[in-house]
Formats: C-alpha cells, sequence, structure tokens
C-alpha cells in the first residue's frame, strides 16, 4: 500500500483507492505513517486530532478510528496494519506492506 | 467509510450510587463535584491525576471512593472527602476508561488504549489475574452485577467473557451493536446495547441473543441506555440531544422525547430510587427529570388542560391503571 501524504491524503494499492474515510481518521493513519515503525501514544495522537482542548471522550473516539481504519485496511490495504505492542508503553504505527513500497 | 465519531463529545461523569453527587471530568484534567439535586458544583474542582487528562470516573459501590482513569496509563482510587490518592493502580500502559465495579464494589474492570481489559482487587489495588487482551480493540467494558462476566465493546460487536477462565463466553452479533456502548442490566441477566442507527435493544447476557425488539426512535446514534431500578422503563440518549423512554413490558416508547442541548449528544442515566432521570451532556450541561409517575400524570394533565382520555392515559402511563384525577 503506498500513502501519499504531501497534499490530500490518500492511500493506494495500484490504482485502486483504499478508503480511509475523511477528516479525522484520514489524518489520524496519516500521523501514524509519518512515525511508521515507532510507537505512538494515545496522548499523542489526541493532541495531534483535537489539539489543546480535546472532547473527553476523545480516546474512544480515537480508538473508534484506529479500529476503522484496520477494518479498512485488513479489506483492502494489501497487507499494511495499524499494530499494537502488547506490553510495550504504546501501540505501534502502520507497518508496511508485504509488498508495498511504503506505508 | 463513514465517520462514526460526529458529535460525539460526551461527557466523562459518574453518580455517586446513593445517586446524590455527580462527578464531572472537565478540560486540563480537571473533576468537579456537583450536587445531584440541584446541579450546583459543591466545592472547587480538583486534578486526581496531577494535572494529566481524565478519560473516565466511576463510583465504587459501597466504599464511594471515586475511581479516575486517564492518559498514560494512569488509574487511581480518590477520597473526593478528604481530596486525595488513596491508592495508584499501575498496570495499564497507555490512556485507561471505562471504570466498571461489581455490586458488593470489590471488583473493578478498566479498558485501555493498550488494548487489554484489566480486572483489579479495589481493597488491595491489585490486579486480579492476567490482563484479558482484545486486539481489536476497546471501547466499553461492563461488569455483571455478581463479577463473573464482562462485557466488553469491540470491533465487531459485543463479547461476553468469563471472568473466571477469561474465555469469551457469547457475543452480540456484529455491526448491529454501537461500537461504544453495551451494559449489564442490574439483575445480570440482559445487556443493554445501543446502536449506531438510533436504536437500543436488550439481549440474554447468557445467550447473546436479543430479547427485546429493536426500540428506535432516535435521529442519529445512540450513546447510551439505563435501565430504571424495578426494571420497567428505558431510557436511552442519542446524539440528536434527547432521551427517548420506553415501556419495557409493552416494548412501546413512553410518551414524547425529553429535550436536552440540541445536537449534543446526551448520556441518560436512572438515579438509584428511579425517580429521577439525569441527560447529562459535555461543556457541563445537565438537566434532572422527574420521573415518577405522579410527576408524569401533573405534568401530563398541564399539557392537556383537562382530564386525559384513556388513550392518552395509556400513552403517557401504559399499564397503569386508568385514574386521570386532573
Amino acid at each position: 500500500m503506498e500513502l501519499r501524504v504531501l497534499g490530500p491524503v490518500e492511500a493506494r494499492v495500484g490504482d485502486r483507492a483504499v478508503p480511509i474515510g475523511a477528516g479525522k481518521p484520514r489524518a489520524l493513519l496519516a500521523m501514524l505513517a509519518l512515525r511508521e515503525g515507532s510507537a505512538v501514544s494515545a496522548d499523542r495522537l489526541i493532541d495531534g486530532l483535537w489539539g489543546e482542548t480535546p472532547p473527553a471522550s476523545a480516546p474512544k473516539m480515537l480508538q473508534g478510528y484506529v479500529s476503522q481504519l484496520r477494518k479498512s485496511l485488513a479489506a483492502n490495504g494489501d497487507g499494511a496494519e495499524i499494530l499494537t505492542r502488547g506490553r510495550q508503553p504504546s501501540r505501534s504505527t502502520v507497518r508496511r506492506s508485504r509488498r508495498g513500497r511504503g506505508t | 467509510m463513514p465517520d462514526l465519531n460526529p458529535h460525539r463529545d460526551l461527557p466523562v461523569v459518574a453518580l455517586r450510587t446513593d445517586g446524590r453527587v455527580l462527578a464531572v471530568a472537565g478540560h486540563g484534567g480537571t473533576v468537579s463535584l456537583v450536587d445531584a439535586a440541584t446541579l450546583w458544583p459543591l466545592g472547587k474542582p480538583f486534578h486526581p491525576l496531577s494535572g494529566a487528562r481524565v478519560y473516565g470516573l466511576g463510583f465504587a459501590p459501597r466504599s464511594d471512593l471515586l475511581v479516575v482513569a486517564g492518559a498514560g496509563g494512569r488509574l487511581v482510587t480518590y477520597d473526593p472527602e478528604a481530596r486525595r490518592v488513596v491508592s495508584r493502580l499501575r498496570g495499564h500502559s497507555d490512556a485507561v476508561w471505562s471504570p466498571a465495579f461489581s455490586r458488593d464494589g470489590r471488583l473493578m474492570a478498566t479498558g485501555s488504549y493498550d488494548d487489554t481489559v484489566r480486572l483489579w482487587d479495589l481493597a488491595t489495588g491489585r490486579q486480579v489475574g492476567e490482563p484479558i487482551a482484545v486486539p481489536t480493540g476497546v471501547g466499553d467494558v461492563s461488569l455483571s452485577p455478581d463479577g463473573k462476566r464482562l462485557a466488553i465493546t469491540t470491533w465487531p460487536g459485543v463479547e461476553i467473557v468469563s471472568v473466571a477462565s477469561r474465555r469469551p463466553v457469547a457475543e452480540l452479533s456484529g455491526d448491529e451493536t454501537d461500537y461504544d456502548f453495551a451494559r449489564f442490566t442490574p439483575d445480570g441477566g440482559r445487556i443493554i446495547g445501543t446502536s449506531i442507527k438510533g436504536w437500543t435493544r436488550l439481549w440474554s447476557s447468557g445467550t447473546g441473543r436479543p430479547v427485546s425488539r429493536i426500540l428506535g426512535g432516535h435521529a442519529g446514534a445512540v450513546t447510551s441506555a439505563s435501565l430504571s431500578p424495578d426494571g420497567r422503563t428505558l431510557a436511552s440518549g442519542g446524539t440528536d440531544g434527547t432521551v427517548r423512554l420506553y415501556d419495557v413490558a409493552s416494548q412501546k416508547p413512553l410518551g414524547a422525547p425529553l429535550p436536552g442541548v440540541p445536537n449534543r449528544p446526551v448520556i441518560a442515566q436512572f438515579a438509584p430510587d428511579g425517580t429521577h432521570l439525569f441527560a447529562l451532556s459535555s461543556a457541563g450541561r445537565a438537566v434532572r427529570w422527574d420521573v415518577r409517575p405522579s410527576a408524569w400524570r401533573r405534568h401530563a394533565c398541564a399539557v392537556a388542560g383537562r382530564r386525559l382520555t384513556r388513550a392518552e392515559w395509556e400513552d403517557v402511563l401504559p399499564g397503569r391503571e386508568y385514574a386521570p384525577a386532573c
């Protein structure tokens, strides 16, 4: 899967666009991809998505976006996925697809 | 891919088990106590996580300790009277939310962005057993009143997990329920699940099968629901800013929706004695409704300005003997 982050964020596998939603889910995928392979904490992502005064329910909303993206990548992402790093401090970012040219 | 989250700015709020005090999370990691009868603040806000953001609140039954969950895996029990942290519960590695309790207040479950659900002995502050891994992400967590089963909202659907074996025993069918709300009923026999499609439904907590019709009517997602302590009335709150009531026996809507703040999602929560219903929304707004039958009757009489007909009576007070003393 190829993720284009200069200009409008787009995910593609070959000529096919991967659905990544609009607004926040799209921004979230871009944030994860820019730190590919390293863990990003919920707080950091919440700061990026909502700024200094996020809604109190922000982490659950974030979790919802992650799950939506996981589902879409599993169906269309050619092996790209969003990982959890188990007991390490945080969730890791998007992993490269097996055959793709980057996330 | 639809954005499942528009207008989901829900408050993080908890009602003390006696129904008299609400705890509400504010910006900057603050928590305020509010008198549940007058909805006026009780004293100054405090910072139970030393300023870190608060993502979950809950009053533990019996002890009335306030459990505060938040950023960076922080989880504490807090004494609101003395305004001090009682214990720090260590284990989660990222944002924590949804503290849920057994009826006796001994066992607590929490969900986290670290993709685990953990169980805690509240008396000692120690973890009970190994964390339960939920690789598809944790939405909401509910513990059965006897502390034997968990309902974990994930994607898709809701899993019912045995606390003893840590294994799934049933699941509510996927895509039907909302992704962040499922609660055991006070008798433990059923689970209330809500849908992004605007409805609420009761499910058997043993089999995961529906035991009610779809209770619809909201324009937008249903974000919370609450069963009255007598089990007769179900209240649901939605992103449309209204609270709807349903008669559980007939599975029919009960009167007109109660208005909240337009387009501000509301959490519907019955007081433990069933006399009042809270509609709680973000930005510190809350409404408290008197839902005693006498108040309904008074209100219906005032709206009608005359004696209620039998059909009108049945509409606002279904199943109750016709006695329209307006």
